[in-house]
């Protein structure tokens, strides 16, 4: 799941809660994936490395390549 | 060489005459540059002007082709006229074609239009970039500033998100064609794609005017931002894309974001979420308290209702109890008194004396012989006898 699917997701759950129309047992139900969602976005955040890449085309499948970044002025 | 004198309508006439005769000059294309361009009604009028010399020329219906304006290059084309009347002479044009990059920009201005036409420009095909994307796409150049802007605005605010960088020739024959490739080859992979370039001429930035680029943006499923050039150029990539960034930092400051915004976000929602599980929760406890309340005032009502009934009847059941106590306790007295009226302790109050034998009263004399002991009982005390005489009464 990408961040935006979960915000997404986060989002629609939210709203539902908002709205109030649900019994207790679905709220709290709700309410727990919601929390599971934002434990896994974190988690996700915190794993990425932050990496750059260089793409290059190998028999039509992309291969990811080292690629450094001439930082210097 | 005439030999007579002519008049000025004869000469001119003869003039007119030649230049109709004149095959060669009929239908020709000059080139020039236009100056003095002025509209009057529906035709127009300019001066076509070479480097030494100039012409002339008629416009009429002048909407009819390209119109130019003063410093056009430009490409005419008709015939010489004379003006019989005025005795001028000067070239009607029947059509004028822009030339160089004057032509380029027409061209381009006709194909934005038949692309916009065909929908390639609507924003209801447009998706958004999204405000937290983990894997970023860049189509560029690999070396120069650009990708090296994009990494560096990225990685003042951004940490973890990944940068794909897919190498194509920005500029030059052929160009066009690399960046649509890469566009197809990358379109699904990643969360946003970006094609970027650097500030260039009009020329250098044709790639991104080409139809092939325009078309394989508006194809990607995966959001394009389209940052090429300056602040003030706009191409046909910027038009076809999802967003267009006025150059490769602005695009740049587009993706990046700040990793504490997001959990910011998610935070800012889980807590929206939990004050409405609150709500829903004090509304449960509400409504079960409302329900128990009415709950207990129905039991109270059903109790008070049982209470009384049950206070009438015991009340019913205790008055019936007294009443037959009240019953019992007279009869008793009653039946005490006559118990009372047998005591034999009575009679030996009254004065009476009771006589036993053996220790068995003594009812009639023919209980008796002479010399039995007999006891008898008074009412202070006892007295031992004999049975001296026996009398019967008759």
């Amino acid at each position: 799941m990408k961040f935006e699917e979960i915000l997404d997701e986060l989002e629609t759950i939210s709203s539902t809660l908002e709205r109030g129309d649900l019994s207790l047992e679905e709220g709290i139900d709700l309410y727990n994936k919601g929390l599971d969602l934002s434990k896994q976005a974190v988690t996700m955040l915190r794993e990425g490395k932050g990496k750059i890449t260089l793409l290059s085309d190998e028999l039509g499948k992309l291969a990811e390549n080292a690629f450094e970044v001439d930082d210097n002025d | 060489m005439f030999n007579k004198t002519l008049s000025v309508e004869e000469l001119n006439g003869y003039i007119h005459s030649i230049f109709l005769a004149e095959e060669m000059l009929l239908g020709v294309t000059v080139f020039g540059e236009v100056s003095g361009f002025k509209a009057s009604g529906p035709h127009a009028y300019f001066t076509l002007k070479g480097a030494n010399a100039a012409i002339s020329c008629n416009l009429f219906q002048y909407k009819r082709t390209h119109v130019p304006k003063d410093g056009d290059s430009i490409l005419v084309k008709g015939s010489p006229d004379y003006y019989i009347k005025t005795g001028k002479l000067s070239f009607n044009v029947t059509s004028v074609q822009p030339v160089g990059i004057g032509q380029l920009h027409i061209e381009l201005e006709e194909l934005k239009k038949k692309l916009a036409a065909e929908g390639l420009f609507d924003p209801a095909h447009k998706v958004s970039v999204p405000r937290f994307p983990k894997e970023v796409c860049v189509i560029t150049s690999q070396t120069g500033a650009v990708i090296r802007d994009i990494y560096r605005t990225i990685r003042n605010v951004n940490q973890t998100l990944n940068i794909h960088v897919y190498n194509v020739r920005v500029q030059g024959i052929g160009a066009e064609k690399e960046i649509a490739d890469a566009l197809r080859k990358t379109d699904g992979m990643y969360d946003v794609i970006i094609v970027a370039r650097g500030g260039g001429s009009f020329e250098d930035l044709a790639p991104f005017n080409t139809e092939l680029v325009a078309r394989a943006i508006y194809d990607c499923e995966t959001p394009v931002i389209s940052a090429v050039g300056h602040e003030t150029d706009f191409t046909l990539s910027d038009l076809a894309a999802d967003a267009r960034a006025a150059t490769p930092t602005a695009a740049a400051h587009l993706v990046g974001y700040n990793e504490g915004e997001y959990i910011a976000s998610v935070f800012s929602l889980m807590s929206n979420a939990a004050i409405s599980l609150e709500k829903i929760l004090t509304d449960n406890q509400n409504r079960f308290l409302s329900w128990s309340k009415s709950f207990l005032a129905y039991g109270d009502k059903l109790l008070e209702k049982y209470h009384s009934r049950f206070r009438l009847k015991t009340a019913a059941f205790i008055n019936a109890s007294k009443f037959f106590l009240s019953k019992k306790e007279s009869f008793l007295d009653k039946r005490l008194s006559l118990y009372a009226g047998c005591n034999p302790i009575g009679y030996l109050q009254k004065g009476y004396m009771g006589i036993s034998k053996n220790g068995r009263r003594v009812l009639s004399v023919g209980d008796l012989a002479i010399n039995d002991d007999i006891t008898i009982r008074a009412k202070d005390g006892e007295v031992l006898a004999v049975v001296k005489e026996i009398k019967y009464e008759v």
